[in-house]
């Protein structure tokens, strides 16, 4: 008997186990959903995640502050990437949630302008920004810069230095080849990475289309690098996968496709200053592409009003003078001053021959895909295959062809089974 | 099948509801819902939308996508590389199982454990500790320089096969030494003993005798170690150095970079035929499996490892296996290791072993993961635990279903019905993860669930993947059971409903908590379609490591792993615990 | 009086009729054997007396009452299945129990659990699990199981199957003592004579779907119907007829051994389908001449070998084996000549020399008034 009521004892306690998990959860994430009911919100932001987000500086508390809305009526969506940010406002294009994105940069565009998924705003705040900013991102201010920076082989001074590499501060893209650098520089993918696209633009202007008869600075064609590169270049698929392969010793890449800013971070977070930028120097010129991210209004938005007030703000003063140490960028309000610090570690733009002026950004509009598309067949037509099989047709009949005779003698098998064992 | 229709209904009406039509037609009802509704609603919805957007691309026609160059070579090498990838699965997985099955050692359910823990973490926390120890200047490589005294390393990870071979072998051994143990202990020893005493040599009694046997779960393990590896996503797109990519990186890639959803839609319809067809050849395969079974009799006893009494021979196959059984031990854990020694090795000489951990809990990182980490946590695993109830109550539900054929009919059969509903369930496992995202994400944007409840999508995203593991465990361990035990039971009295509740769920209970165990798992480190779906709040651990990459602080991330890896550790056993006090023979 | 009634039972498995118009009736109290090789429906019919299965046609009547699609929780039968099926993650004791558990109907469930455990002889064993027991004491539990319910009806679908010899014996004896105790009528599926031999009341043969012959179990045994019942019975040195010629008062029976003719008067059925040859054989007479390719010498043979007169039946064989039984008599097996594959075993007394040699052959005489024709 006693061990009876101990066996009811022991089930109730595990119901009441479960009975107590489920009201928690209810009391964790219901009241919480109801809360998020209440407050209809004023304006949706649609953004990515890293916006800002290092060392870190709360941009909607600062519009909140700013602009008297509630901080719970100004909804926040961070993605993972930029790249979402597009995919996200083509699902919803028929009825836009986000009034205003954010991080959109010179190559996606013309995604957006595809898709027609931006309306065209010239706010007030556009004279304090430098017209060939505006040009070379979008002259019809769909997008409107709010910084800028160029792209930059970083190195660590450490692990590769003039000792070790002479010419490490007069280098060319050829000249990495020549010198067999390549094995030691991680490059992230141009179809997945903004950075990696920028040094895919950065060897077509240098090299060249002979497709398009776009000649470049050296007349060659840029597919030809990557021909000889790829075997030896570490391809990531983020700016944060190159970066854990360049910072692992162990892997021997000290040298990653960044931006001509990093260097400003590792000093001024205090990581030390062995962190060095180069860029390349064809024709006597410092050689680099700039990337220049907007913000724009969602064509069809709600709050139209709301969103410009917030785009006006974005590029003032307060907080443009956040963007060089949170987002480790220029900031594109010309009125902004950066840091002595920030501005004596990084590459200052005005300094270097922008490669974006070589290239149109009609001609980027007409290319970009093909360009990307090309790339990719370059690198995947260098991929070891394996012998036997060279035609995926061959391969598919000898998988189907086996998986056949597989079936078949299993036929067999159970047919014998079937004649072997009747009810017995 | 001995009964026809005539009879079944005059039966009804004379004795009443004998099968409980009512409840099984309300779980197929559920069932049906669920799955519409999460599942195969949202993947018309991205075919429609794939088709009705009107730009450029849609000029291509379904011929010029399919023979593109680039998804050609995608299809041959996801292929190639799954049917290599289960090839060593096998291999390692089968000698595995079979010793775990065997021997009863200390330590062999940690070490169970400590298998399947790979299996279940997202693939972000395994690259970081594979490329530690696999990749170019890693453990292995390092160790390799210093021995042969040459420049280059033994592996070389990225734009390889061999990393991305091993890195699924890595990852899906577990699977196969699953299937293996259940399998292995349910043997016939009669059969083997026979076979012996009639002097049958060691090979043709695996051969004629264990390998029937094992057959069908050999075949589902290695099905599913394919499925896997051929719609392997983030381990080709972190180790394929974009040279190599499978089907589902090109149809990623397709959709999400590109935004060209025509191509994407129909890659990914590609992908789902293909996967249909091998579900269908596993399915047709598994017919067989309730005859070897129904009568078996399991005499299996663990043997202990014991060294004397032993001829030098056998003692010399024994050191063999545990040999064996430590390289892959060895081989499975050195990643953990790494990312753990890596969370307490401090960057630069102001940090400390537990900067990593102060950081993240000091709330600075918090505006990056979108909640503070304790948030994190209790998201993840309310998540968890939300998915695997749900998946346990469907697990069930497809049960009653399946078992409805039993009590009519001498000979098991497979109904066209059952195998329509187990493709219907399967399904969401083989379609590729970005598909599923964007279906969930299409379908629902507008609805009351997508703006103000996402986790509920979140969690349907993680039932419909974790869904098709739980119930295949489990009917596979029903397939098991005899049929006569059911027989009996029912002429000594017990209804249908008392022979579910005493002979049937004890019998199944051990799967359908290793079903339980795997959903719950599979919830937590799930990454793909959180990932598209998650906003604010919502974000659960495998995220926010996925997040903490972009910081330049390795540590922090390691960190953040080093706690995904200890907390499923830490459900394993709790869960494990319960299920062996409490639920299970 | 319960009785249980079988009429025209059919059913039908990948269309074919394994059960074919099945008639019986079974009464109470006694053991009636299903005897037949195994896949001829014999599980099935039990299957159908259980209700776990469902004819395509015919009724099953218990007491006047049509039980064809009773559910077998509803039928109080008891089941023993062919091989140990108990319930393996319970003790004896939960096993046994189970039915008492589920029929709360049933009152003294302690007073049925230790009368079914004294009466299987288990009471030692009580809290050990299936898989702790032997083949012979897991079907003991699995009787017991069946037994506790107290079933108008237990079927056995071959216990002892699967059993070592000494704990077949044992149990088979335990089963007939538990019937005459407890009165219960039992219903026994087996392919074995011996066990039927030993525990029927009545035999009932099972062959082509059909009951070849019901009785009870000398009648069975000493006038088989026909071949097949005489098969299925185990008789050795029996022959199939396969074709009947009448020639004026004599029949010309031609069997896989050779032609017989024998008289009319003997024959005891118009159309009988086989004969039995007896084990003690009076002359067996070396052949030292004889060449097995002379075809000749068949030819006379066989055409001398109806001896009106005499009325023998003569053949050729060779000795395959000499067992020695350690008893005046030895038993021999011989194949026949010309097709050696038909053997038939003979006794022997120990005073008649023999050798194995393979090219000696002899001689047999059979009387007609020894061998059985059916």
């Amino acid at each position: 008997m006693i061990k009876m009521k101990f066996k009811i004892m022991k089930k109730n306690r595990v119901f009441e186990v479960m009975l107590l998990f489920c009201l928690f959860f209810g009391i964790f994430i219901f009241p919480h959903s109801i809360r998020a009911v209440a407050s209809e919100p004023k304006l949706t932001i649609y953004t990515y995640e890293s916006l800002l987000a290092d060392p870190g500086y709360d941009f909607i508390e600062g519009y909140s502050n700013y602009s008297g809305i509630p901080k719970d009526q100004i909804q926040l969506v961070a993605l993972e990437d930029a790249n979402s940010l597009i995919t996200r406002l083509l699902g919803e294009k028929e009825s836009p949630v986000a009034d205003v994105v954010i991080g959109l940069d010179n190559s996606l565009i013309f995604e957006a302008k595809r898709y027609n998924l931006l309306k065209p705003y010239s706010s007030p705040l556009i004279e304090n920004i430098s017209s060939s900013l505006i040009n070379n991102l979008d002259p019809d201010h769909y997008l409107l810069p709010y910084d800028y920076g160029i792209i930059a082989f970083n190195y660590d001074q450490l692990r590769v230095n003039t000792t070790t590499v002479p010419d490490l501060e007069n280098l060319t893209l050829n000249k990495i080849l020549d010198l067999d650098l390549a094995k030691k520089i991680v490059v992230e993918d141009p179809t997945l990475s903004s950075p990696g696209l920028g040094f895919l633009l950065w060897t077509i202007a240098v090299f060249g289309d002979p497709s398009i008869n776009f000649t470049g600075i050296l007349g060659d064609d840029w597919r030809n690098w990557w021909k000889s590169a790829a075997e030896d270049l570490r391809i990531a698929n983020s700016w944060g996968a190159a970066f854990d392969i360049y910072d692992e010793p162990n892997e021997n890449r000290p040298i990653m496709l960044s931006y001509g800013t990093s260097p400003a971070y590792t000093v001024c977070q205090g990581w030390g200053d062995n962190l060095k930028a180069f860029l390349s120097h064809e024709n006597g010129t410092s050689n680099a592409w700039l990337q220049i991210e907007g913000i724009g209004l969602v064509n069809g938005a709600s709050h139209t009003i709301e969103g410009q007030h917030f785009i006006d703000w974005f590029l003032g003063e307060e907080l443009q003078s956040q963007i060089a140490e949170n987002n480790w960028m220029y900031p594109a309000n010309q009125q902004v001053q950066v840091s002595s610090c920030f501005n004596s570690a990084a590459i200052n733009p005005d300094d270097v021959n922008i490669l974006n002026n070589l290239i149109t950004t009609s001609m980027l509009e007409s290319n970009l895909a093909k360009w990307k598309q090309d790339w990719e067949e370059t690198m995947v037509m260098k991929s070891p295959g394996i012998s036997g099989f060279q035609n995926p047709f061959l391969f598919v009949f000898a998988i189907s062809f086996s998986l056949g005779v597989i079936l078949l003698l299993q036929q067999r098998k159970i047919f014998q089974l079937r004649k072997n064992v009747s009810p017995a | 099948m001995i009964t026809n229709r005539r009879n079944k209904s005059k039966l009804k009406k004379k004795f009443g509801v004998l099968t409980p039509f009512g409840v099984v037609l309300i779980c197929l009802l559920v069932l049906v819902a669920f799955f519409l509704t999460f599942f195969y609603f949202p993947l018309g919805t991205v075919f429609q939308f794939a088709f009705s957007l009107n730009d450029f691309e849609s000029s291509k026609t379904f011929a010029e996508i399919i023979s593109y160059s680039l998804n050609l070579r995608a299809l041959q090498f996801s292929l190639i590389e799954a049917l290599i990838s289960t090839f060593f699965c096998l291999g390692l997985g089968i000698p595995v199982g079979i010793f775990i099955a065997k021997y009863h050692f200390k330590g062999r359910k940690i070490f169970l454990q400590i298998m399947t823990i790979p299996f279940v973490l997202p693939p972000i926390v395994v690259l970081i500790g594979f490329v530690i120890v696999y990749g170019d200047g890693g453990w292995i490589n390092t160790l390799w320089k210093s021995i042969s005294s040459e420049s280059y390393g033994l592996l070389s990870i990225y734009g390889s096969y061999v990393g991305i071979i091993l890195a699924h072998v890595f990852y899906n051994i577990s699977v196969v030494v699953q299937f293996m143990i259940p399998a292995w202990q349910q043997l016939n020893y009669d059969q083997i003993d026979v076979a012996r005493s009639i002097g049958a040599s060691q090979w043709k009694i695996f051969w004629k005798i264990v390998f029937p046997q094992i057959r069908s779960s050999l075949i589902s393990s290695a099905l599913l170690v394919f499925i896997y590896s051929f719609n392997s996503f983030a381990i080709v797109l972190y180790l394929g150095n974009a040279q190599l990519q499978t089907l589902e990186v090109r149809i990623y890639k397709l959709m999400q970079v590109s935004f060209d959803y025509r191509s994407g839609t129909i890659l990914a319809i590609m992908q789902l035929l293909i996967n249909i067809l091998l579900i269908l050849a596993y399915l047709q395969l598994d017919r067989s499996k309730i005859r070897t079974n129904s009568n078996a009799k399991s005499t299996f006893e663990y043997k202990h490892i014991i060294f004397h009494n032993l001829s030098k021979t056998q003692k010399m196959k024994l050191i063999g296996r545990v040999f064996f059984l430590g390289i892959v031990l060895i081989f499975e854990i050195l990643p953990l290791i790494a990312v753990i020694i890596t969370a307490f090795t401090p960057i630069g000489e102001s940090n400390s072993i537990f900067t990593g951990f102060s950081l993240l809990f000091s709330s600075s990182y918090d505006p990056l993961l979108g909640a503070s980490i304790f948030r994190l946590l209790i998201n993840t695993l309310i998540f968890a635990f939300i998915t695997m109830i749900i998946t346990q109550i469907f697990t069930f539900a497809i049960l009653l279903i399946y078992r409805r054929r039993y009590h009519s009919i001498s000979q098991y059969k497979y109904s066209s019905i059952d195998k329509i509903l187990a493709l219907f369930i399967i399904l969401p496992m083989a379609t590729s993860t970005i598909t599923l995202a964007l279906g969930l994400f299409l379908q629902f944007k507008d609805s009351i669930l997508y703006l103000k409840y996402p986790w509920v999508l979140i969690i349907a995203a993680h039932i419909l993947i974790g869904v098709p593991f739980a119930t295949r465990t489990v009917i596979n361990a029903y397939n098991r059971i005899d049929t006569e035990l059911i027989n009996v039971a029912s002429t000594l009295g017990a209804s249908n409903w008392v022979i579910f509740r005493k002979i049937e769920f004890p019998l199944i209970k051990r799967s359908l908590f290793i079903g339980a165990l795997f959903s719950f798992a599979i919830s937590i480190g799930e990454f793909g379609a959180t990932n598209f779906l998650a906003r604010g709040k919502f974000g659960t651990l495998s995220l926010a490591i996925s997040k903490l990459m972009y910081t330049r602080n390795i540590q922090l991330t390691a960190s953040m792993a080093t706690i995904l890896i200890a907390i499923t550790f830490l459900s394993f056993i709790i869960i494990q615990h319960l299920g062996e006090s409490r639920f299970c023979i | 009086m319960k009785k249980l009634e079988i009429i025209n039972l059919r059913l039908k498995y990948q269309k074919e009729y394994i059960l074919d118009g099945l008639n019986l009736t079974i009464h109470e109290g006694e053991i009636i054997v299903f005897l037949g090789q195994s896949g001829c429906g014999k599980t099935s019919l039990l299957k159908i007396l259980l209700g776990i299965l469902t004819p395509d046609e015919g009724t099953v009547r218990l007491n006047e009452q049509d039980i064809t699609f009773l559910p077998p929780q509803k039928r109080k039968m008891g089941y023993v299945p062919q091989a140990q099926v108990l319930f393996p993650h319970m003790t004896v004791k939960e096993n046994i129990m189970f039915g008492l558990n589920v029929n709360k109907s049933l009152t003294q469930p302690d007073r049925r659990y230790r009368q079914a455990l004294a009466l299987t002889q288990l009471t030692e064993f009580e809290n050990r699990f299936p898989d702790e027991l032997s083949g012979g004491q897991q079907q003991r539990v699995a009787l017991a199981r069946a037994l506790v319910i107290e079933p108008q009806f237990l079927l056995l679908d071959e216990p002892l199957s699967s059993i070592d010899a000494t704990g077949r014996e044992e149990l088979a004896l335990m089963i007939r003592l538990i019937q005459q105790e407890t009165n219960t009528t039992i219903i026994y599926v087996t392919h074995n004579h011996e066990e039927a031999k030993m525990l029927a009341d009545r035999i009932a043969v099972l062959f082509d779907g059909k009951i070849q012959q019901i009785g009870h179990t000398p009648d069975v045994y000493s006038h088989p119907k026909n071949y097949q019942v005489a098969k299925i019975l185990g008789k050795e040195n029996i022959w199939s007829i396969i074709e009947i010629l009448k020639q004026n008062d004599f029949v010309i029976l031609k069997t896989n051994l050779g032609s017989i003719i024998i008289h009319e008067d003997l024959l005891k059925s118009n159309s009988p389908t086989g004969i039995e040859l007896p084990l003690n054989i009076y002359s067996l007479e070396p052949l030292p001449d004889f060449e097995s390719n002379s075809s000749s010498y068949i030819e006379n043979e066989s055409s001398t070998n109806i001896d009106e007169k005499k009325k023998e039946f003569i053949f050729i064989c060779k000795i395959n084996a000499i067992i020695d039984q350690k008893s005046e008599y030895k038993k021999i097996i011989l194949c026949i000549w010309p097709n050696y594959s038909e053997i038939i075993k003979i006794f022997i007394s120990n005073d008649v020399e023999l050798s194995c040699s393979s090219n000696l052959f002899y001689r047999i005489r059979i009387p007609w008034s020894d061998f059985v024709i059916f």
